[in-house]
């Protein structure tokens, strides 16, 4: 028996492996430098890595597309954008966290190696040309989460949101695993394009495909259960409803930097998976899964609206908003079509500005040992910081999707994709839904500019780089909102493997 | 098909009816003489004192987690051993490729090692 | 001997598999102890290596078992982390049971 050597193609992974490098140097620098002044170099060298991480993956930009790694990774525009996208994410949970951290008097060093292990987690998740790098990526990611999902100095909340997490997402995690032995079992392969292959496809980057049954030959009756499962699995990780349940809480009992992270990055990760599984390897079945999937957005998107109504705390109410936008990003999905490839990472580029936007205002208002997250909290916020309520209020107006922001642009090209696959009452669905929505996003926006401020509050010092995350993302809100033509191009560029 | 478990089936019914004769047969002709020390559960030449379950001291859990991830790593030294042998046919171009690669996974074995040997994870006496 | 196949069928593996993931799916949904709803998960994602294994051996390749050899090694980092926040739950509240750690809402 003779082996021919695997072709290691590094390049294709150097994001990757300086993230790895860049959270084993924290690991490291942690142990030599235990002490709590030691914590700003730690966040400082994760940024550095996140930046030197970004840069290579911009100047892969032109790199012809392949698969490397015995096929099991796809090194593509679409990585690259997720990769970058992911990236700024990581750095901006890091200026939320070193801030928030500090004030709680609460700092493990751990918080940072543990923030790149699940963004390498999110990247692979993206990159993934294989169902087996799919699950590695979701279990890295998740993995990481079940802890920093736990990690503050009040001890209740936190550590319920963990158990919850962790029981749940390990639940979802099995559920993932058993689709794709199903789909392994009825294609022979476990690679995304030759699963495409055998269910016949048009190629693309397709691998060797050893193994796998001749098109045509597909036990079609245990692929559909194992492409169910694939939904459940992957749909919890994007909170869609009905695998949902933990999001509310989760997100409530989670540190703020790392409520922020989840509800984009994983969001965006989770979605990346699905547009891959879905769009390279099962295309060809479309016509069966667009309906199961658009009826899992309807819903999703008017629960997710419904429920949110009814909140007072505002993570909780971003909590539940965030489910809703899954259900818009699911729309994408549904119209299996290269226009809702391009404006789901358009919208998920517009949903991390706008988010990560809204975060950093309740970031920058809570203060140590309170969070402050009551929405009667913002009353009167307008006649005393005044500059943070007209952001907060681009960023409700911009998640209820008010023109000119980015939230309109990116429901606009969603929901034209959707029409042009002629999903007409989906589109109608995701409208009315988000028109409803329009009414507790306001509800922030007048508590802060139409109702007196309940207490006197003692200014605090404002924390420089969460308002400067927050002012560039309102800039980049209505930047984006009013010219969407370049990232619309770049998304565009992004998904040319979906026909 | 319903007869490619009769061997699994006999064989079960064989070890129950040893199990259930050794019991009977001791009873039917063993003699007996019960003092206290005799009738007490054995326990290493403990006393046996409280019951089994309680709580054990949470260094056991650590130490056990800690056991339980380095216990599996070493899976992926399985497939590579039974490779090594038909790489070493290929030249020493292929036995480098093979000691880099567990060079580099050992290396991240060691360094979660070095981490948990500097955070005292495995001290008992902390 | 008539009815003798050499090899049990993948469909019985399948079958087995197919059981032993509805029996921790159930534990999982039924029991509140939070260390029993995490052995029940370890028993789902045994299940499916049972599956995975079956289909290796029905392509007569390798894949199936490699995969399995990742899905032990995922696995043990969950139990480790997951023992770990049981265990600091335990500490703060003297119970695992899921019930009693249920006071956000949902």
């Amino acid at each position: 028996m003779t082996f021919a050597l695997p072709a290691l193609d590094w390049w294709a992974i150097a994001p990757m492996l300086v993230l790895v490098l860049t959270g084993c140097a924290t690991l490291v620098a942690e142990l030599v430098r235990g002490d709590d002044a030691g914590r700003a170099p730690l966040a400082w060298l994760t940024v550095a890595g996140a930046s030197v991480s970004g840069g290579i993956a911009l100047g892969q930009w032109d790199d012809p597309a392949r698969l490397a790694f015995s096929d099991m990774v796809s090194s593509d525009r679409f990585t690259l954008f997720f990769t970058v996208l992911f990236l700024v994410v990581t750095c901006v949970t890091v200026l939320f966290a070193f801030e928030q951290l500090r004030r709680e008097d609460f700092h493990p060093g751990e918080f940072y190696p543990l923030l790149a292990f699940s963004t390498i987690g999110m990247v692979l998740m993206a990159a993934a040309a294989d169902l087996v790098i799919t699950f590695i990526g979701v279990e890295l990611l998740s993995i990481c989460l079940y802890i920093l999902v736990g990690f503050s100095r009040r001890r209740r909340e936190p550590e319920e949101s963990a158990i919850k997490y962790l029981l749940l997402g390990s639940f979802a995690s099995a559920f993932l695993l058993y689709g794709i032995a199903l789909v392994y079992g009825s294609t022979g392969t476990t690679s995304l394009a030759c699963v495409g292959r055998a269910l016949g496809a048009p190629g693309g980057l397709v691998g060797a495909c050893e193994g796998a049954v001749a098109t045509g030959s597909v036990a079609t009756g245990m692929l559909l259960a194992g492409i169910g499962l694939l939904v459940v699995g992957l749909g919890f990780k994007a909170a869609l409803v009905p695998f949902h349940s933990w999001a509310p809480d989760v997100y409530e009992g989670a540190p703020t930097a790392i409520t922020a992270f989840m509800s984009v990055g994983v969001k965006a990760a989770a979605f990346a998976a699905l547009l891959r599984v879905f769009l390279v390897a099962f295309p060809t079945l479309a016509p069966d899964w667009s309906v199961l999937l658009a009826v899992v957005a309807t819903v999703t998107m008017v629960t997710g609206n419904t429920v949110a109504l009814f909140q007072r705390n505002i993570k909780r109410m971003l909590g539940y908003s965030s489910i809703a936008h899954a259900g818009y990003l699911l729309v994408a999905i549904v119209a299996a079509s290269h226009a809702g490839a391009a404006s789901l990472l358009f919208y998920a580029v517009g949903y991390a500005a706008m988010n990560l936007g809204a975060f950093a205002i309740v970031v920058v208002l809570g203060r140590a040992g309170e969070e402050r997250v009551a929405i009667s909290d913002y009353a009167g916020l307008s006649q005393r910081q005044p500059l943070l309520a007209a952001l907060m209020a681009t960023f409700m107006f911009a998640l209820a999707g008010v023109p000119p922001t980015v939230g309109f642009v990116g429901k606009f090209y969603v929901f034209s994709a959707a029409v042009d696959a002629g999903y007409v009452w989906l589109a109608l669905a995701g409208l009315a839904s988000s028109v409803a929505s329009a009414y507790y996003y306001l509800r922030v926006v007048y508590q802060m500019y139409m109702v007196d401020p309940k207490e006197v509050v003692a200014s605090h010092s404002p924390h420089r780089w969460v308002s400067l995350v927050a002012t560039v993302a309102g800039f980049a809100v209505i930047a984006l909102g009013v010219f969407p033509g370049g990232i619309i191009g770049v998304a565009t560029a992004s998904t040319s493997f979906v026909r | 098909m319903a007869f490619d478990f009769v061997p699994i089936l006999i064989q079960a019914l064989v070890a129950i009816i040893i199990a259930v004769g050794v019991i009977v047969i001791a009873h039917l002709i063993g003699s007996r003489n019960p003092t206290p020390a005799k009738l007490a559960p054995y326990e290493c030449g403990m006393s046996p004192v409280g019951q089994a379950w309680r709580r054990f001291p949470i260094k056991f859990f650590l130490t056990a987690m800690l056991f339980v991830l380095f216990d599996i790593e070493v899976i992926f030294f399985v497939p590579w051993a039974a490779v090594l042998r038909h790489l070493r046919a290929g030249g020493s171009e292929y036995v480098l490729f093979a000691l880099g690669e567990m060079a580099v996974f050992v290396g991240f074995l060691a360094l979660g090692y070095v981490y948990i040997l500097k955070k005292r994870a495995l001290e008992w006496e902390a | 001997m008539p009815g003798f196949p050499e090899v049990v069928p993948t469909e019985a593996y399948l079958g087995l598999s197919a059981v032993l993931f509805g029996i921790g799916a159930l534990g999982v949904v039924l029991r509140k102890s939070a260390l029993t709803m995490f052995m029940s998960i370890e028993l789902m994602l045994n299940a499916v290596n049972l599956s995975l294994v079956a289909f290796g051996r029905q392509f007569g390749r390798l894949d199936g078992q490699v995969i399995v050899f990742f899905v032990m090694a995922v696995a043990a980092a969950e139990v480790a982390v997951g023992l770990a926040i049981i265990v600091d739950i335990y500490r703060s509240r003297r119970s695992v049971d899921i019930d009693d750690a249920s006071w956000l809402r949902g």
